[in-house]
């Protein structure tokens, strides 16, 4: 028996050496793979039971490892959709069948449906932004996901509503006398309208403010307040009136567009012994503007830069994590599934605790070392030569044995 | 940390060393770019420990505002000072001896010799001479000083038009930077340009910056009226082509708000264009209204009975029959010496000893000198003039038109001095500006030995790292 034995832990040993072999095999394959976490295998002793003075000898068996939850470093790339996650998170990929799966493999690329989709095919999910607020998140699943898309819609127009004018009146100004201002506001279809801000001194620390706009190629303004703002200042010279220190413009149509009621914030507003006026002012909002460009912040949210500068959100990338991501079971395409082992997954925001935050513009080298490599497989070889010495040993006596009998 | 790590990081010096020479080397080509900032490139540890090489622009805006302000304040004064120098030239240059005042004193010489000897034909015709000397003069230069202001005029046409072109300019580059800065992108070639029409707007008027959100920049003038706020302020100006003394000049609107004028010889103007408008609205029209105050002080001293006498004025193409009570805006181009004592035009001389309008030497006596005498006690006697001449009141002819010259003399030396002064502090302010974001090749050429020994030093570590690999490659055998 035992020289079969023998035999067979050679084989075993042999197997569990090529199994080795093998995760050396595709750890330096896939050196270069973005977001590849390299396999491991870890031997446990397979002994049988001995009885008396006979020694059954067992075997060995494998168990392959992967080091997911071990980061790779980083290399600086100069595409924006090239992302990495500086944590422990994993991004949320869809196959083309439909399923979710995590992967750290963030090289994407847009496509021509504007969906962001990585090297090995997968595309980027993440929550839809409907208004400014950060979307709501579904912790333990993947419920309310949709695919990250970059398409702009063409021009975006963002209509004024609100904005700040801070004027410095000057006090030797004599009364009757008006000083002017103007402001840019956006209407609803993104035109600009120049609004006038005027400031007339009524009285001691007294002025009165009107806001007028005057349509191209007419002379005759439109009143823009429904009355005019009294604004009155202290001894100090500071604003005192009105309370709130605002004012907010009549709706005005322009065609077929609107430009909604300002709120125009008056504080910081002074009266002070300048020789002339000073204004610091600003309106939001923006005219029509095409998408030039997309930007992922390190929170995850997912802008379309404007020609004007502004970044609207559209997605914000969600993160998830198990338990224990080496335990997760990998798939071909450097993604990752739950597995019974790994525990439930835990969705999240870049920036949440553990998740750690999204890169952009990098990417997530493979965590394998080709000199851990290269010494592991000399390791292997060794050990396999070993095995077969034994198996060809247990052969050979065999033999002998055989050849007793003639 | 790997073998591959540890190649990965010397691969990134590599690429960082390269965009730091990159950056030194444009450094470098723009060091004699008076509008370029030097650039830096700085190392960053990154949260995810890599080293990124990020350009920064080295700026300081407390001295670029301090040099916008100088750059208008010395061309303004610059401006201003170039249109008294012209009118100096109007008057011959530093005697000023083409001025009224010096034809008028030797008017005053001849008359009195002939005073003395009323009966000499000769020196009646120099009288007439020297009173032709004066009144051209006086035409001569009141149109003169009507062109400066239609050129006055059309240079304030022509950098309206400019700030207009540099104002929508602007906006091309403050949006770049609004975007680059919003964005995460570089500014800083597009922050160049903004600065560098900055410093083109504020040589036509005097701005001030107000910075906003996303360094988007508003724009000021001096007097608070919005120049450039997201979108470019319609600057507006309607040009007269040509200038009589009565005519006034249209203003310039910015954003409807009119530009006020500059004031004073060391003017408050900043900027090209309040110094224009000040040539042409107030220094041009008060020197016109001491040459009208002078011409009418002349046709006052000369009258007879009410009527003109040797000095007579155009009035609309008809020799006028009656003296201007009091400033008629530009007597100084009608003024004309009777043509009744023109021996040219048929008249004679001897008139003006005799009277013009009406003989008073009704017994022909040679000696006759009781007009001549009383035009040289009028020459002694103080007039009255009009305070929007802007000098003395009461004083005698020969004296207003010294003070004129005197008034311009003033303002001149005035400008030149404020000129000097301005001219002075601008250079101070460029440079130390330029000391704190020009290019010093000298550093520039320091760091770079660095950047080449940073580089050798990843080079030696990539080739020890290889052999380490080979080594273990070898082992594999």
């Amino acid at each position: 028996m035992s020289l079969y034995g023998t035999m067979r832990t050679g084989v075993s040993g042999m197997n569990a050496q090529a199994n080795r072999l093998g995760t050396v095999a595709d750890n330096i394959a896939n050196a270069n793979t973005t977001g590849y976490k390299r396999a491991d295998t870890q031997f446990s002793s397979f002994i049988l039971p001995g009885t008396g003075g006979a020694y059954n000898s067992g075997g060995v068996n494998t168990n392959v490892r992967y080091s997911i939850s071990q980061q790779g470093t980083f290399t600086p790339t100069t595409s924006s959709t090239d992302l990495a996650i500086d944590g422990g998170g994993f991004f949320i990929v869809q196959g083309s069948d439909g399923v979710e799966y995590l992967t750290r493999a963030g090289a994407f690329q847009k496509m021509s449906d504007g969906t962001l989709r990585n090297a090995a095919g997968y595309t980027l999910m993440g929550y839809p932004y409907s208004s400014s607020q950060d979307p709501t998140i579904v912790i333990n699943g993947f419920d309310g996901l949709s695919p990250i898309n970059m398409s702009g819609g063409g021009q975006v127009v963002t209509p004024s509503s609100s904005g700040y004018l801070q004027v410095d009146l000057p006090n030797t100004t004599a009364d009757g006398e008006t000083l002017s201002t103007s402001l840019v506001a956006y209407d609803s279809q993104g035109a600009s309208r120049k609004l006038d801000f005027h400031y007339t001194k009524t009285g001691d620390n007294l002025w009165e403010v009107t806001v007028t706009y005057t349509p191209p190629g007419s002379t005759t303004p439109v009143n823009m307040l429904a009355a005019p703002v009294e604004m009155e200042f202290n001894t100090s010279g500071q604003l005192i009136a009105p309370n709130p220190a605002q004012l907010v413009t009549e709706q005005e149509a322009f065609g077929g567009a609107v430009l909604a009621p300002l709120t125009i914030d008056l504080s910081g507003s002074t009266q002070v012994g300048v020789t002339a006026l000073g204004a610091d002012g600003s309106i939001n909002g923006s005219g029509p503007s095409e998408v030039i460009d997309y930007q992922v912040s390190s929170d995850g949210i997912v802008s379309l830069k404007y020609a004007n500068g502004d970044l609207i959100p559209k997605f914000r990338i969600a993160l998830a994590n198990v338990q224990s991501p080496d335990m997760l079971s990998p798939l071909p395409g450097n993604v990752y599934s739950q597995s019974n082992d790994s525990g439930v997954i835990v969705m999240g925001y870049p920036g949440n605790s553990g998740l750690g935050g999204i890169v952009s513009n990098v990417l997530e080298d493979s965590n394998v070392d080709i000199a851990t490599e290269l010494t592991g497989m000399i390791e292997a070889q060794r050990n396999y030569t070993a095995n077969s010495k034994v198996f060809q040993t247990g052969s050979e006596l065999m033999d002998v044995l055989v050849n007793l009998k003639r | 940390m790997s073998l591959s790590d540890a190649m990965k990081i010397a691969q990134a010096n590599f690429a960082n060393t390269a965009l730091q020479t990159a950056v030194v080397s444009k450094n470098m080509t723009n060091a004699s770019n008076p509008n370029y900032s030097r650039r830096e490139a700085v190392l960053v540890s990154t949260s995810y420990g890599a080293t990124i090489a990020t350009t920064q622009r080295v700026q300081n805006d407390a001295l670029l505002k301090q040099n916008l302000v100088s750059i208008s304040k010395s061309v303004g004064q610059d401006t201003l000072l170039t249109g008294l120098e012209r009118m100096k030239t109007m008057l011959g240059g530093s005697a000023y001896e083409l001025s009224p005042s010096t034809y008028l004193s030797e008017l005053w010489n001849d008359l009195q010799t002939f005073a003395d000897t009323p009966s000499d034909l000769s020196l009646a015709q120099s009288v007439i001479t020297s009173a032709t000397d004066v009144a051209n003069s006086l035409n001569t230069i009141s149109g003169s000083l009507q062109k400066l202001r239609s050129e006055a005029d059309a240079d304030i046409a022509a950098s309206v038009s400019e700030l207009n072109r540099l104002l929508s300019e602007f906006k091309t580059y403050n949006d770049q930077v609004k975007l680059a800065t919003a964005t995460g992108g570089d500014a800083n070639d597009a922050l160049d340009q903004r600065d560098k029409l900055l410093g083109q707007i504020s040589s036509i008027i005097g701005v001030s910056t107000v910075v906003r959100a996303n360094n988007d920049i508003a724009l000021y003038t001096t007097n608070g009226t919005v120049l450039f706020e997201t979108l470019p302020r319609t600057v507006t100006f309607e040009p007269t082509r040509s200038y009589t003394a009565g005519t006034v000049g249209k203003a310039v609107f910015i954003d409807g708000v009119e530009v006020p004028a500059g004031t004073g010889g060391n003017t408050s103007a900043s900027g090209s264009l309040p110094a224009l408008l000040q040539l042409r609205d107030d220094i041009a029209p008060r020197y016109q209204a001491q040459l009208d105050e002078t011409a009418r002080g002349l046709i006052t001293l000369f009258q007879e009975s009410g009527q003109p006498g040797l000095f007579t004025w155009m009035d609309g193409g008809t020799q006028a029959t009656n003296v201007p009570g009091g400033l008629t805006t530009g007597l100084a181009a009608a003024i004309r010496v009777n043509p009744a004592v023109l021996s040219s035009q048929g008249g004679d001389p001897m008139k003006l000893r005799d009277g013009i309008n009406a003989n008073q030497n009704t017994g022909n006596e040679a000696s006759f000198s009781v007009l001549l005498d009383g035009y040289l006690k009028g020459f002694d006697a103080n007039m009255t003039f009009d305070p929007a001449a802007g000098i003395d009141e009461s004083t005698t002819l020969l004296e207003f038109s010294t003070a004129s010259v005197g008034w311009l003399e003033q303002q001149r030396s005035a400008a030149t001095t404020a000129r000097d002064d301005k001219a002075a502090l601008l250079s101070r302010t460029q440079n130390a500006l330029y000391s704190a974001s020009a290019v010093s090749v000298d550093e520039e050429l320091a760091l770079l030995l660095d950047l080449e020994q940073s580089y050798k030093a990843s080079a030696k570590l990539v080739a020890a790292i290889d052999e380490m690999m080979t080594a273990l490659m070898n082992m594999t055998g």
